[in-house]
């Protein structure tokens, strides 16, 4: 998994106890002189505004500078498992680049949670899964995509937001009836391995934190 | 007359026979630095008795605007009073001598009296190298009756009974300082405020405009006043009865001319000899933090409404009226709603450790969107010079701008008290500087700050600290992680840092560009 940042950020990576596996060398890469720990990540944002952008994907065939990184046949999964990406004490954001993450876990919450964090450009998330008690969440700030720009707005990548604990997604904060978006937009994708992921129809319930549901108006596209 | 109405430097005490002095002196050239465990705490109501200089550097030969070590600076005087004839006459000489740690220069004042030499000081002086302060030291006192040594009268020295060094001038002279220039219990306990930075003073040399007006008294002889004047360039030129009437270097009128202060307003200072500074945008001095990556979080209740305030040192600048100064954003939230952004421009001061504020951009949100933009002002617009936040040196009493554009941002500061307790969630702080802010464009409206030593504000009004972020010059904060890579250029043309987690958490900063 790559996290980038560009803007004003502090940002921290932080990895489940419970999954946390010791730096080895890559058993996919051919890259033996370096050693990766493992995990599945929380990111944590602060300091952030609307010049700040973050990205979470995979180094796969397709965005790698450096070919000579892949086995011939190598078969992986392409995509970023992560639990939550959340941003607080933010007056910002200009951008989350996340279709190729799948934002997954058992426990706690998942998903994308910036209450509060206006967006100015996209949103892009892979796709949301929780399972167990875990609670997912799709929560951003009113007043988002006020820039304009090609394919603006909230967008789901090639996911479906099927949640394995059929757990209702919160997309606005207590006491709001109101998200941080207009329409929710499915659209395809491609991994990082150069799959595609076509778009997908999304039929979930959405709430608001205090488990009022809210409409959510949603949109399906290809690109 | 009293012991002070006639002394030049604490030659008030020797000076109840106005005294003069001559010698002739070389320069060398010292930087030493004083090591002391300095408390904060005043005992003295409302004048500054002890100072910050712990790990200071001073200086003993050094040119100071208001109070020259350079040696060979001579400064003579002459006056009547009471139908005698005065003189006295102050030399920079070429001799140091050590005081608590310090090489100090020697100033050396003989006091004549009808053309009697009644008495022979050494004083001993340093400037402060991050201030520009002048630190009195303590002076070696030489009574004499017919040409003969008859007492030591007012000698003082630092480290000498409680003595502790004193400020003979500010490196910054800002209206409604009040300090001592000599802290000897007992002994010797001079004290200043400065009055007014727009004096007319008429001389025998010629008439000085704008210069600074020192109001002097001691708790050791209360009925005891003093007035001393001073201009920039030339030192003092003035202590009734005792008029400046030569000086080595000769002064040249035509160039001093518009050379004084330039002040507006009588009580709050708005001119603070910017001319004479050189800015740096990373840095700090004992109150402020101007080092990107630190941050501070201050929430508290406000008439019911929780309020949070976050404040960043970006790494950031922008050029402000021919200064680059470092951006500061001012992030605030009314009950978990952004309802304010703004950037702030600051430099510090080199010279003086003054902490200048150059401007600031507002954006007001409403709903995440922005509404309105109250208070944007830019020194270099409009009329706007930079205000101070935070002095070098903070003195009690002291009153100045912040903000000076007339129209939009005239936010301005007086120094209430330096040993403020304020308890808050991230912990009590004892000795804290306390500022009361007014403007004339909100008559009325009042606000209390308070800030820590090593770290800033702490208190604003009715928030407080109950965080920060330390700066950091590493991209890596904290937790486990390696800068594995540096300014790498990137097929597409961005450039990035790139760091590998190599354990369980790392937290990061960008540096402008990406990671």
């Amino acid at each position: 998994m790559q996290v980038e940042t560009s803007g004003n950020a502090v940002v921290t990576v932080t990895l489940d106890g419970d999954s946390f596996t010791d730096a080895a060398p890559p058993e996919k890469y051919n890259q033996p002189t370096v050693s990766y720990v493992g995990g599945l990540a929380t990111v944590q944002v602060t300091g952030a505004d609307s010049s700040t952008f973050i990205s979470i994907f995979t180094v796969g065939s397709i965005n790698a500078v450096n070919q000579a990184l892949f086995p011939d046949g190598e078969v992986y999964d392409a995509m970023a498992d992560i639990a939550l990406l959340e941003i607080t004490n933010s007056a910002g954001m200009g951008g989350i680049l996340c279709a190729n993450t799948r934002f997954n876990n058992s426990t706690g919450d998942v998903g994308l949670k910036a209450a509060g964090v206006p967006v100015a450009v996209r949103v892009l998330i892979g796709d949301i899964d929780a399972s167990g008690d875990a609670v997912p969440n799709i929560l951003i700030g009113e007043g988002s995509f006020t820039v304009a720009a090609p394919n603006p707005g909230l967008r789901i990548a090639g996911g479906d937001l099927v949640q394995t604990n059929e757990a209702d997604i919160i997309v606005a904060v207590s006491g709001s009836t109101t998200p941080g978006f207009d329409t929710l937009v499915s659209q395809n994708n491609v991994k990082s391995d150069g799959t595609d992921q076509p778009t997908q129809s999304i039929d979930e319930t959405f709430i608001n934190e205090d488990g009022d549901e809210i409409m959510v108006e949603t949109d399906e596209e290809t690109i | 007359m009293n012991s002070i109405t006639h002394s030049i430097l604490n030659m008030f005490k020797c000076s109840n026979r106005s005294s003069s002095c001559k010698t002739n002196f070389m320069a060398s050239a010292l930087a030493l630095i004083l090591l002391l465990t300095g408390a904060y705490a005043q005992d003295n109501g409302d004048f500054t008795d002890s100072f910050r200089i712990d790990d200071r550097t001073f200086v003993n030969d050094a040119y100071h605007p208001l109070w020259s070590l350079v040696p060979g600076t001579i400064l003579a005087y002459a006056g009547i009073e009471d139908g005698e004839t005065v003189e006295q006459i102050i030399t920079v000489i070429d001799e140091t001598f050590m005081v608590i740690g310090v090489e100090t220069r020697v100033v050396e004042e003989r006091g004549i009296e009808d053309g009697e030499l009644v008495e022979v000081s050494r004083n001993y002086f340093a400037i402060c190298e991050e201030t520009n302060d002048v630190y009195y030291f303590g002076e070696d006192v030489d009574d004499y009756e017919n040409g003969e040594i008859v007492g030591h009268e007012s000698a003082w020295l630092s480290g000498v009974d409680g003595a502790t060094p004193g400020i003979l001038v500010p490196g910054t002279a800002l209206l409604g300082s009040r300090f001592f220039q000599e802290v000897a219990p007992g002994l010797a306990e001079d004290r200043v405020e400065v009055v007014s930075l727009s004096a007319t003073v008429e001389t025998p040399l010629g008439t000085f405009e704008n210069a600074l007006e020192l109001f002097e008294t001691t708790p050791l002889e209360p009925d005891v006043e003093d007035t001393k004047f001073f201009f920039p360039g030339v030192g003092l030129i003035k202590d009734d009865p005792l008029d400046l009437v030569s000086a080595v270097p000769e002064i040249d009128f035509e160039a001093i001319a518009g050379t004084g202060y330039n002040q507006i307003d009588p009580e709050f200072t708005d001119d603070f000899r910017i001319e004479e500074c050189t800015f740096i945008n990373v840095g700090r001095n004992p109150y402020f933090i101007l080092e990107p990556g630190f941050q501070i979080f201050l929430e508290g209740d406000d008439d019911g409404e929780f309020a949070e305030k976050i404040v960043t040192v970006l790494d950031e600048t922008r050029l402000v009226d021919g200064v680059e100064t470092r951006v500061i954003e001012e992030m605030e939230f009314v009950d978990g709603e952004l309802l304010e952004v703004s950037r702030n421009f600051f430099a510090i001061c080199q010279e003086t450790n003054d902490v200048f504020y150059f401007g600031e951009d507002v954006d007001v949100y409403e709903d995440g969107e922005i509404v309105d933009h109250p208070g944007v002002w830019l020194a270099g617009v409009n009329g706007a010079k930079p205000g101070i936040l935070i002095p070098g040196t903070v003195l009690l009493g002291a009153k100045y701008y912040q903000e000076t554009d007339l129209e939009t941002a005239l936010d301005r500061a007086e120094n209430n008290a330096l040993d403020s307790e304020v308890v808050t969630p991230f912990g009590t702080f004892s000795e804290t500087f306390e500022t009361l802010e007014t403007s004339p464009l909100e008559p009325g409206d009042e606000s209390i700050k308070n800030y820590a030593a090593g770290i800033g504000l702490v208190f604003d009004d009715v928030i407080f600290l109950t965080e920060l972020t330390e700066a950091s010059t590493d991209l890596v904060d904290s937790g486990d992680g390696d800068l594995v890579g540096e300014d790498i250029t990137h097929p597409d043309g961005n450039v990035y840092n790139q760091i590998l987690l190599t354990g369980q958490s790392v937290t990061m900063r960008t540096d402008g560009s990406e990671i």
